[in-house]
């Protein structure tokens, strides 16, 4: 019987991988949001107060996972 | 903006637009706060616990990848946020002084947006059942049109339904008054 063959992923280029795929779905999810509110909001002062939140939560966040990429 | 989409009448004036009650919105976001939460009330435990080597040993070489996790968690939790306030948000009830005006936006790639002249309306209902809807006076609106094509229309957890159901009557009486005689017939 064959043994069976152990894989390791480096963590560094796996962290580096998943950082690329989360940068793909963030600005594919980004501009998705952002064509709604453009179209079908009814007030401007809320879609500018949505835009505002989302990204001060997100670009934080995204520049963490960057910056802990770049230390791995 | 939808406004411009829609193509309001010149002289067509929007009398309320609703949406949801807030109760379906927070009920969402606490959820999706809770869940993103998670990774943190997880760390705590696990700190909480007596120190065990192997676990203090992962905290220690892999502090990085560790926090890289916790802002992806994040990253995903504040994404689902923004999904679902746009979703309550973009969801509505427009009603002018000539038409009803309801969409539903169920999901980013499904969006669904119907029109009622409020003189092709034939009949408006609401129910309000459950304590917490009773407590809080939400409720479900449907309304019937004339139209055999598109007869009947319905949204859950609307604020006050009550006080709508009165006020698209009221805009309904005002319209056919305004039409006189000149209603135009059913399809």
């Amino acid at each position: 019987m064959d043994n069976p063959v152990a894989v390791s992923i480096p963590v560094d280029l796996l962290v580096q991988f998943s950082f690329l795929v989360f940068v793909i779905i963030y600005v594919v999810f980004t501009v998705v949001l952002y064509y709604h509110w453009q179209n079908y909001s009814v007030d401007k002062t809320a879609t500018l107060q949505t835009y505002f939140a989302y990204f001060i939560i997100t670009l934080p966040l995204l520049a963490i996972m960057g910056l802990t990429t770049l230390i791995i | 903006m939808l406004f411009e989409k829609i193509e309001l009448e010149s002289d067509e004036m929007v009398i309320k637009t609703v949406r949801k009650h807030w109760f379906v919105i927070t009920i969402e976001l606490l959820t999706i706060i809770f869940f993103g939460l998670m990774p943190i009330f997880g760390f705590m435990i696990i700190l909480a616990l007596p120190p065990q080597e192997m676990i203090m040993g992962i905290f220690e070489t892999q502090t990085p990848a560790i926090i890289f996790g916790l802002a992806a968690w994040l990253l995903m939790s504040a994404m689902a946020t923004a999904t679902a306030w746009t979703h309550y948000y973009l969801d509505l009830w427009v009603i002018t002084d000539r038409r009803i005006i309801v969409i539903d936006q169920i999901g980013f790639f499904n969006r669904k947006v119907s029109n009622f002249r409020l003189e092709r309306l034939q009949d408006i209902k609401v129910s309000i059942r459950g304590f917490i809807p009773t407590l809080l006076n939400y409720g479900t609106v449907r309304a019937q049109t004339a139209s055999a094509a598109e007869s009947n229309f319905e949204s859950r957890f609307l604020p006050d339904p009550r006080e709508l159901q009165s006020l698209i009557q009221t805009a309904m009486d005002t319209r056919l008054q305004t039409l006189g005689n000149n209603v135009p017939l059913a399809d």
